[in-house]
This record gives structure tokens, sequence and C-alpha cells, in this order.
């Protein structure tokens, strides 16, 4: 829990911290652990929904669904460990569940801004910008960054994968004494992804309709994790002794 | 002397009786590309390319191939998917060699993944821009069916689409294997790879039509020179959607299963 204080700073204080009530009101319902990662689930897929194809209120109303999301996505884990019932079946829905919905949160960023053009200043006063912007342009800005963000995801899962089950690992473990490095890897992780400062930024963009802004920015963070995590596991690949 | 003569017939030699099973049930590749492949590796293997930097040539190759087919005209786009089909022969070729040389290793292994994934993250993407941004005679078509109501945009949103789930049932494949690899490796292989009746069929489908190593990449050649790349991309939109949700309902019942 330390690690999560420092690495995802949003999903301590926004999800950690008040999951505990939601996991206490869940637990007298009797709702097992895999039962409320379904129900995040469907709370996920509504938000995607609603931020896709939302006006102004209804995008509000997506982007607090995700900060729900992001709530209840917690609260399984805390059921699974204080029932103990954590279980491999467990651990897989919740990971699939988070992939499907962080990816499908990035999709409907661009394709709220493309089908609703009012929700983002970017569009609407395109021409005192110094590029005008097509709105086409965030299609591809949207499904990039859920692209990039899956790439990076199942690159890093398949390089874990191999290094476990390669026999020599002790290589991959040393950990890097590099002040700057460690400062970097703690910036990169609280905003790759959507359980770092995603959900505020959300929340913000739906707020003042920088829903262009934020697609754009997350396209760029999302490439540039990919080609960061792309260099850093072939890298450290080639240092494993097969 | 003779012995340590390169030859065509020493490669084919190399390709091993376990990967020629392996490689069978991919039409495609077995009946073509391999053979094709072989005369690459044989240039490779003189020139002196080893099996990984062979893997990065097929990257790039299949990065501009894409690219071409993503912002060019007819004629780049025709390149670019004469590029992409060149890519599915160096991705044998790398094979070929680390076979030939034995020099078979994990990082090769990480780095060829690393290219599938990547070439079939940014082939759909790229063949839907493209289909978006060059009038064709099967947009119209579609047109007429659906009354002419569709907007051209949905050519960019049916191919990204296309490729973020074929990205997402790999990551949820590859979470099922990470998973329960460590729990009952024994179990888990029967379960993943039982081919009977229907989960056969469908294991061809897969194998044959939406992958990359199946018949897409010649069809995708066909598509640009006779211009329905439009129909292309919707098409495998949904092909690669059913295969998403196929394949994450079978690997959720069977996580569930072997836990019991």
């Amino acid at each position: 829990m330390v690690s999560e204080r420092r690495n995802k700073v949003w999903l301590y204080y926004a999800g950690r911290l008040p999951s505990f009530y939601l996991t206490w009101i869940f637990l007298r319902l009797n709702i097992s652990a895999n039962q409320a990662t379904y129900i995040s689930l469907v709370i996920g897929l509504g938000s995607c929904i609603f931020l896709a194809l939302g006006s102004y209120t209804l995008k509000l109303a997506g982007a607090l669904l995700a900060s729900l999301y992001l709530l209840l996505d917690c609260v399984d884990g805390n059921i699974a460990r204080s029932t103990k019932s954590s279980s491999p079946y467990g651990k897989f829905i919740d990971a699939s569940a988070s992939y499907v919905i962080s990816s499908f949160l990035f999709m409907s960023i661009g394709l709220g801004t493309f089908i609703n053009p009012n929700s983002s200043i970017l569009l609407r006063h395109s021409a005192s910008f110094f590029i005008s912007f097509n709105k086409d342009i965030f299609l591809i800005v949207g499904f990039w960054s859920a692209l990039s963000y899956l790439l990076a995801r199942l690159i890093s899962l398949r390089y874990k994968t191999m290094i476990v089950s390669s026999s020599d690992n002790e290589s991959t473990k040393n950990v890097t004494s590099n002040r700057f490095f460690q400062i970097s890897s703690i910036m990169f992780r609280n905003i790759f992804g959507v359980s770092g400062f995603f959900m505020p930024l959300l929340l913000l963009a739906s707020v003042f309709r920088l829903f262009g802004f934020l697609a754009l920015f997350y396209a760029v963070v999302n490439s540039i994790a990919l080609i960061f995590i792309m260099v850093k596991t072939t890298i450290k690949m080639k240092s494993v002794i097969d | 002397m003779d012995e340590q003569k390169l030859t065509l017939n020493k490669i084919r030699l190399s390709y091993a009786r376990a990967k020629r099973e392996q490689d069978r049930e991919d039409l495609w590749v077995y009946y073509v590309i391999r053979k094709i492949s072989f005369y690459p590796t044989w240039l490779f293997l003189k020139i002196g390319i080893s099996a990984n930097q062979a893997t990065f040539i097929s990257i790039i190759v299949g990065v501009i191939g894409c690219s071409f087919l993503a912002f060019g005209n007819y004629g780049t786009r025709i390149m670019g998917a004469l590029l992409v089909n060149f890519w599915i022969v160096l991705d044998c070729v790398d094979g070929n060699i680390a076979r030939y040389e034995e020099t078979f290793s994990n990082y090769g292994e990480f780095i060829d993944a690393l290219g599938g994934y990547l070439l079939n993250a940014i082939l759909f993407l790229s063949t839907g821009i493209a289909a978006f941004s060059h009038p064709e005679l099967s947009f119209k078509f579609i047109n007429q069916i659906f009354a002419g109501n569709l907007d051209r945009s949905i050519l960019i949103i049916s191919g990204a689409w296309a490729s973020i789930v074929i990205i997402l049932s790999r990551l949820i494949f590859h979470k099922f294997m990470n998973i329960f690899s460590g729990v009952q490796s024994s179990k888990i292989r029967s379960a993943v790879e039982s081919r009977k009746g229907l989960s056969h069929i469908f294991y061809l489908v897969v194998h044959n039509i939406v992958s990359l190593s199946g018949f897409l990449t010649p069809i995708l050649l066909l598509a640009v020179i006779f211009r329905f790349l439009s129909i292309f991309v919707l098409l495998y939109a949904l092909m690669n959607t059913i295969i998403l949700i196929v394949t994450t309902h079978r690997i959720v019942l069977k996580s569930r299963r072997l836990q019991t």
C-alpha cells in the first residue's frame, strides 16, 4: 500500500481511502468480490457511453461515473482481502475489466469530441488556434491513445511472463538508485493509465469543456509510454542471459 | 568443404518437423509464404544477417508498409500492401535463420512477438485511414445498402476499432495465461488447446482469416488493387469483434472452471 500512495497518488486518496466505507456497505449487503468486479465493469461501461455520446451534462455524469468506477475497482480487492476469498479467477476478471474500461475511456474521450464538437473549446474556437482542428483528427487521436495504451500493456505483460519463466531473473530485480529515474518513474505511474491523474483531469475537462485537450494530451502521454516500454523491455530482455 | 556450403536444401531441412506440424493449420503460411521465405533466408545468411536483425528489418518493413497504406495514393497503397505481404515473409525468415544457426533465444522470441503485436495494432488502423481518405466505389455500394446514411468517418472508427479489439483479446488471453500458468500448467494447456468440434473450427477460422499469418495479407492486397478497402475494413471490424467476444467468453468460463 505504501507504493500505491506514492505511485498512484490520486488512486490512493480518491479511491483507496474512501473505498473502505463502500467496502463495508458491500460486505453488509453480502456482495462478493467477483460480483463487485462485475458491478464496476457495468458502471465503467456506462460512464464510457455517457462520455462518448452525451452532451455537457451527460458528459459530466459520465466523468463522475468514471470516478465511481475507480472507487469500485478498489472495493473488489478490499472484499477479496478481508474475506480471504482472493482467487486467480477474481484476479483475472479484475485485470480484464480494467483493460476494457481503461481503453474504452480513452476511446470515448476522442469519440465524444468528434460526436459533440461543442464539448471542446479547441474545436469551437478552432480558428483562433495556430492549427485549425478537423474533428476527424479527434477520432484518430482517441483511438490511438486507447490502442497505444493496450499495446504498452500487452508488451509489458509479455515481458513479465517471459522473465518469470526464464530461470535467471536476478538481473531484472536490480533497483536503480538514480534519483532522476525514480522521480520520473513515479511521475510516469501517476500519469499513465486511468488510475493516475486521468480522473481529476477528466472531471476538469468535463466542467470546462476541455475534451479536445484531454484527448490530445493522453494520445501524447500514451505514445511516449508505449515507446518507453518498448525500448525498456527490449533492452532488459537483451541483458537477461538465456 | 561441402558441409560448409550454404544451400537452400539445408535451410529447408532445418525447418524442423515440429514447426512444420505447427504451421500446417496456417494454410497460407504453410503452402506459400514458408516456401518463398527460404530464398531471402539464403540471402540473409549469405550476407551474415542474424535472426534478431532480420526481426528488426521485418518490423521496419511492416511499419513502412502500413504508413504507405495510410498516407499514400493508389500506387503507394499497392506498394504498402506489398510491403505488408513481404513483412509476413520476413517474419518467417527470422525463425528460419534461428533454426538454421540454432540461435534461439528468449530475446529473439520477445522481439518477434513485439513486432507481431505492433503490426497487428497498426495494420487495421492504417487500412481504416486509407479507406477513409480515398473515395472508393465500394463505399458508394455500402451507402446504397444503408440508404446513404453512412458518414465516411465510420471507416476510421471501424479500422481503429478492429485494431483495438484484436489487441484487447490478445491482452486478455495473455493475462489468463500469465495468471493461470503458474497454477496448473498441464490443465491449462489442455483447456486452451482443446481442438474438438466447434472450437476446432473456430481455431481454424481465427488462424486462417483473422490472424496476420492467414489469408488476411493477400486479401488486403486484392482489396487495395480492386478498391474494396471499405468492405475489407468493415468486415474485419466485425470479425475481430466476434473474436473478442467469443475468446473472452471462453476464457472466462475456463478460468472459472480451472479454479474449482
